[in-house]
């Protein structure tokens, strides 16, 4: 059996998100769906072309070739829950875990330096980073950033 | 423009504008310098620094990073074979064997030399070039604007790299992600599913930082840093030099046109502009086999072509609105930051302000040549900071940036969801540069489209205000000579690759 690639998957994910975008567009009146819609049909004809160029000429590469998963994965989720936290703890406690965890887990590689030596350059640059900005932009530029629900 | 020369020159003897000018030029070469952060980086990761800045000094800073940014990509793309931005890949052909040959200092300096002087013959383009395409723009009327963006998205889509179907199919998601909000023309609410914060559309910012920041960021985490030679210095070696290339007018002149016009064409970036000005030194030159071996006219060709591209991006910025590049449409979101509209209203609306920001683009030149020359040793220093303190800093950055713009944390996830969704996309070949162009101009195209069609309605004849205008016929032509050039490009291409396969056969 032919290997779905993952052209045609972008394809059909494609078509799917024109032809809800279309459907959205329904109930709106000409001067609001003309445009939009327009280009949703535009976009379907593109993404049914993709899809049989996808059958036609497959690809034999894989989406995420020669790129380290794990890694990718860990910063992707990383990421994810500095949002999460931020929107708990607020900015600056949110900004010290999660510059302190992600720098500490990009340095398990480096066989340099010792545990206690990356532990202490880690605690030094999260905090220090973190606090330093807080400071220069609540207080010097006075740009609000982000409290949380549980912590200012 | 004299008329304007008190306000401009009493703007730019400000002591904070002036501090700021160097200031945006020494963060530019540092960020640029390092690989992975490229020029559209270090706009975006420090416009938050700007929002509370007077307008003219905002603009000046902003300048002075893009110009620096483009600059600092040679450092490392000299000292360790790798482009700190894109548009520095041509001056790895040269730039990195004549570091291997012990000449990192001569290679420094001639590249410091040229990219101030490409960047000045680019700022006096943009000097002069900006009011007559503004006066021009003048004339345009919704259907012009339509076919406008419309021209740039066909020329993005086939001009970035990788796929035309997935250029086109890019620039179709961003233009669908600029009818976010409520309808400019119906004034109805469209695909906010709920959300009060999305009724004024997707912010332009946070968009531009998810797409070009977040997958560059997560790409880094792969980059191992090279080793990096020592510099010696040379005594005498910048006098030597800045004869020798000054010497060469019509080589210089020859790579800033390229660099010029590739700048104003949307799409094609700095990176382009390089490439084809080295390929034009290689052709033209009487020691052709000398390229890629340490010549330092690869080095000249290279680096006044991508600086002369800065300010050939800006010229569609500030007259037409469109971003020539991915930089300027950062200059762009700060613009409209700070209430700005770039079009060819600006010049005539806020003439003092677009010629204080040209001449201090100008400035900002030579600024960037002082510390190229001085610095630029010291500068390749940065390169040792390791990626496991960038990485995350950069991230933290970012999250300043998009939430300081209107605080709205539904930004920050929306900065981290987009980021992702670039970084998935950008891997199965979806370059950025065309969804945010056509984030870009999407609400001019549509502007244009609905306000035609209530033109054309009233005058009764919709189809001829579209395709019977002058200037509109001129702007068809070239959206299907942009899509068809390369379509046949490729297919003759193919053909001559099967009859020298044949051949060979």
């Amino acid at each position: 059996m032919q290997k779905v690639n993952y052209n045609t998957i972008s394809s059909v994910i494609l078509i799917i998100v024109a032809g809800i975008a279309i459907w959205e567009t329904r109930g709106l009146s000409e001067m609001s769906y003309v445009f939009p819609r327009t280009i949703e049909i535009i976009l379907l004809i593109l993404s049914i072309a993709y899809c049989l160029k996808s059958f036609i000429r497959p690809t034999t590469n894989s989406l995420f070739e020669g790129i380290d998963k794990r890694k990718v994965l860990v910063m992707s989720l990383a990421m994810i829950g500095y949002v999460i936290l931020i929107s708990l703890l607020g900015f600056l406690i949110a900004s010290i875990i999660f510059l302190g965890s992600l720098t500490w887990y990009l340095q398990r590689d480096n066989h340099e330096k010792s545990s206690k030596t990356k532990i202490v350059h880690v605690s030094i640059s999260a905090v220090g980073v973190s606090v330093f900005f807080f400071v220069l932009f609540r207080y010097v530029f006075l740009v609000p950033l982000p409290s949380g629900l549980l912590l200012g | 423009m004299l008329e304007f020369l008190p306000e401009v020159l009493s703007s730019l003897t400000q002591p904070l504008n002036m501090l700021l000018l160097c200031a945006g030029v020494l963060v530019g070469i540092i960020v640029g310098a390092l690989p992975g952060l490229t020029a559209t980086m270090a706009l975006a990761l420090l416009l938050p620094f700007t929002f509370t800045m007077e307008s003219d000094t905002s603009l000046i800073t902003m300048g002075g990073l893009y110009i620096g940014g483009i600059y600092g990509g040679c450092i490392s793309a000299i000292l360790i074979n790798t482009p700190g931005t894109p548009s520095a890949i041509a001056t790895t052909f040269d730039g990195y064997p004549m570091t291997k040959k012990g000449q990192a200092s001569k290679a420094l300096a001639a590249a410091a030399i040229s990219s101030g002087i490409g960047g000045i013959i680019g700022g006096l383009a943009l000097l002069f070039l900006t009011p007559i395409l503004a006066d021009w723009a003048l004339n345009f009327g919704p259907p012009e604007y339509f076919w406008v963006a419309i021209l740039g998205l066909t020329m993005i889509a086939t001009l970035s790299s990788g796929s035309m179907l997935k250029g086109l199919i890019g620039g179709c998601i961003g233009l669908l992600l600029g009818t976010v909000g409520i309808s400019p023309v119906g004034g109805e609410s469209r695909y906010t599913f709920g959300f009060s914060q999305l009724q004024s559309g997707l912010e332009l910012i946070v968009i531009l930082i998810a797409f070009f920041c977040i997958p560059e960021v997560i790409s880094m985490i792969e980059n191992k840093v090279k080793s990096q030679k020592s510099v010696k210095k040379e005594k005498g070696i910048v006098k030597t030099l800045f004869f020798y290339i000054i010497k060469k007018p019509f080589f210089l002149i020859r790579s800033s046109v390229i660099g010029i016009i590739t700048g104003i064409i949307p799409g094609a970036g700095g990176n382009v502009a390089s490439l084809l000005s080295y390929d034009a030194a290689v052709r033209f030159s009487k020691d052709k086999k000398s390229f890629g071996k340490g010549n330092v006219d690869g080095v000249v060709a290279a680096e006044t072509s991508n600086n002369a591209e800065v300010g050939g991006s800006l010229v569609p910025l500030l007259s037409l609105g469109i971003p020539g590049a991915p930089p300027a449409a950062i200059i762009l979101g700060a613009l409209m930051m700070q209430g700005i509209t770039p079009g060819p209203d600006l010049m005539s609306q806020q003439p003092g302000l677009v010629y204080t920001f040209l001449i201090a683009f100008v400035a900002a030149n030579v600024v960037m040549i002082i510390f190229g020359l001085m610095g630029s040793g010291y500068i390749g220093k940065v390169l040792s900071i390791q990626v496991s303190y960038l990485a995350p800093s950069i991230v933290f950055l970012t999250i300043i940036g998009s939430y300081a713009i209107r605080n709205n944390f539904l930004d920050v996830a929306l900065l981290i969801g987009f980021g992702l969704l670039a970084y998935v996309m950008k891997n199965a070949g979806f370059n950025p540069a065309p969804i945010v162009l056509g984030l870009i101009l999407g609400p001019i195209a549509e502007r244009g489209l609905a306000q035609s069609m209530l033109l054309g309605e009233a005058s009764g004849n919709v189809f001829a205000l579209f395709f019977s205008r002058p200037i509109s016929v001129v702007l068809i032509v070239l959206c299907v000579l942009s899509i068809l050039l390369p379509l046949l490009s490729n297919l003759f291409g193919a053909k001559n690759e099967d009859s020298q396969e044949k051949l060979g056969a």
